[in-house]
């Protein structure tokens, strides 16, 4: 609702501001340096970008297990989502395997989409070292670097990926049927020679509608600013909450306490299953193979890794409501 | 002496999860390469899985495993320090064998 | 070869029928063939059960097999079955369209559960089976995988 009303308010605005002498004079301020780097977050094939940090392999498969494996496989291998290791040199064959070892270029690319969108449901949660260390991990699954390896801003840009003669946009990752995920072409033909205001709002319209609207914005332009959830890997029962547990597990990826993300929420689960004697059963086996259907179309993946004791704990917690202490 | 195998033992209640990857061409007999010719036919023919001298898995396997083939079993009887031996043996005679420790 | 051969028919059990069945001939289609063992090299799907020593086999809901309704790459096709049977001996996984049908076999033996994960080759859109051996007959479960043919590389 916000969303749509603050758009509707940032269009009216504009027709409404037309009629002023200096009609733009009112909009906009510079960004802060902070705003700026929220937004700044490439990262170039050289290297341009990289923050300073490093990070190992070894490392990499602590954080990798907990946090990655749920949906890639412990080897990187499942293509339930997108596989990571696996089809080198297959992209020329007849049965090419779009995987990130078999397709990037740069492993830069690699690292800045880690940084950036994952773990898929709560991207950033990551440091810049454990970016490195999972990047560098995923890289020797693919058997592109050796098992000692430890990964910088300095010798990222420096792994030779295998296609990195070869790539192309003109195949998807994920989709079956290999449309691209971004394929922007600038079109700059045919332009209007001139633009024409051909309507327009009375004068304090907006103002008096949305108060300042510079406000409506602001917000959305320090992302930096938005609170991440430290996880840290999983480690056994007593030491941990059950709702710690659930973190450590990589259950919180895909469901909310009381929000669904991908999965159902906590809450919603244990009211279903309210005064359910078989639920924690049920709940385990779930859990325990994987499935769909129950509450829509969204696959979880089986989860073999998380153990038993783990999960009665978290089980228990869920179904009692998952309170929040 | 072919690849090492990446090997994955985990204790998940009274069961071992083990999941296992292997480096190998898995090569049909079928294919041919640029020039035309048969690429002659390489592949995994058996798999034996061992814990505490019990065999807890065999495996006989054909051409349409998939290349560097991901195989994944459940057993009970293994505990956290055991070890488990997986072996494969291919069509030309090569063989692998490695050791991992249930955790 | 050979004691892979005997080691594999050892192991099934099934001396006698696969011996019947090289006699036929059929496994000479493939003249540069390498694998001596008839379950694989066999041309049919009746043919490849027969030499595992299967010739009646029915559906069962208590198999069940995990694999997706479409595959962009037919090279890697992820495959799992887990039978909830009693006294399951093995797994066997086939691919109908295939040009050898049989896939794997998977010895079950007492203490390991009748459950196994792998991922196949699938020359064309086929149903793939999973036939499970139990005490009490053999069973089995099916599934279509459709396979998109792969294009140009990138």
């Amino acid at each position: 609702m916000f969303r749509s009303s603050a758009l509707l308010a940032a269009l009216l605005l504009c027709a409404g501001s037309a009629t002023a002498a200096t009609p733009w004079q009112s909009l906009g301020e510079p960004l802060t340096a902070r705003e700026i780097s929220s937004w700044d977050i490439d990262v170039r094939p050289d290297g341009m970008g990289l923050p300073p940090g490093k990070g190992s392999v070894e490392q990499g498969q602590t954080l990798y297990d907990a946090q990655c494996a749920s949906c890639h496989g412990v080897f990187g291998e499942s293509n339930d989502y997108l596989a990571l290791t696996g089809g080198i040199g297959t992209l020329a064959s007849d049965t090419p395997q779009r995987t990130v070892a078999s397709k990037l270029d740069y492993a830069t690319t690699l690292w800045e989409y880690i940084n950036r969108a994952m773990p898929f449901t709560h991207s950033k949660v990551l440091t810049v070292d454990e970016v490195y260390a999972v990047t560098a991990y995923v890289l020797n699954l693919a058997e592109i670097l050796p098992m000692d390896a430890t990964l910088d801003e300095k010798t990222l840009p420096a792994v030779v990926m295998p296609n990195r003669e070869g790539f192309t946009q003109a195949h998807g990752f994920m989709t079956v049927d290999g449309k691209p995920d971004v394929q922007a072409k600038a079109c700059m033909q045919d332009c209007t020679g001139e633009v024409t205001v051909s309507s327009e709002l009375p004068a304090g319209f907006t103002e008096e509608m949305y108060g300042d609207i510079r406000t409506h914005f602001r917000a959305l332009a320090g992302l930096t600013d938005l609170p991440a959830t430290a996880l840290a890997p999983a480690t056994n029962a007593g030491t941990k909450s059950p709702a710690e547990l659930a973190a450590a597990n990589g259950c919180l990826t895909c469901h909310g306490v009381d929000t669904p993300i991908v999965g159902p929420a906590f809450t919603a689960i244990a009211e279903r299953y309210a005064g359910n004697p078989e639920a924690s059963a049920l709940l385990t086996a779930k859990v325990r193979a994987g499935g769909s259907g129950v509450w829509g179309g969204a696959m979880m993946p089986a989860q073999a890794s998380i153990p038993d004791s783990d999960l009665a704990l978290v089980l228990a917690w869920l179904l009692a409501g998952a309170p929040a202490d | 002496m072919p690849d090492p195998m990446r090997i994955r033992a985990v204790m998940m209640g009274e069961v071992v999860d083990v999941k296992i990857l292997m480096s190998h061409v898995m090569e049909t007999g079928q294919r041919k390469d640029a020039d035309g010719n048969v690429v002659p036919a390489h592949y995994i023919t058996e798999v034996t899985a061992t814990c505490k001298d019990k065999t807890v898995m065999s495996a006989a396997w054909g051409p349409s495993v998939a290349k560097n083939p991901y195989f994944s079993f459940r057993f009970k009887g293994g505990a956290k320090g055991d070890k488990l031996s997986i072996t494969w043996k291919d069509t030309a005679g090569g063989t692998r064998t490695d050791e991992v420790t249930i955790n | 070869m050979k004691k892979t051969r005997r080691g594999f028919l050892a192991l099934t059990g099934q001396l006698g029928l696969a011996a019947a069945t090289l006699a036929t001939g059929l496994f000479s289609r493939l003249a540069q063939a390498v694998d001596a063992r008839p379950a694989f090299e066999a041309t049919s799907f009746k043919e490849a059960l027969a030499s595992i020593g299967v010739t009646e086999h029915k559906a069962s809901a208590e198999i069940i097999l995990k694999a997706p309704d479409i595959a962009e790459n037919g090279a890697v096709v992820p495959v799992e079955v887990t039978s909830k049977l009693p006294g399951t001996r093995s797994i066997a996984l086939l691919v109908e369209k295939n040009p050898h049908q049989m896939s794997a076999e998977f010895m079950i033996p007492e203490g390991t559960e009748a459950f196994v994960s792998t991922r196949l080759k699938v020359a064309e859109t086929s149903d793939v089976y999973a036939v499970v051996k139990t005490d009490a007959g053999v069973f089995h479960a099916a599934k279509v995988v459709k396979v998109t043919l792969g294009g140009c590389g990138g």
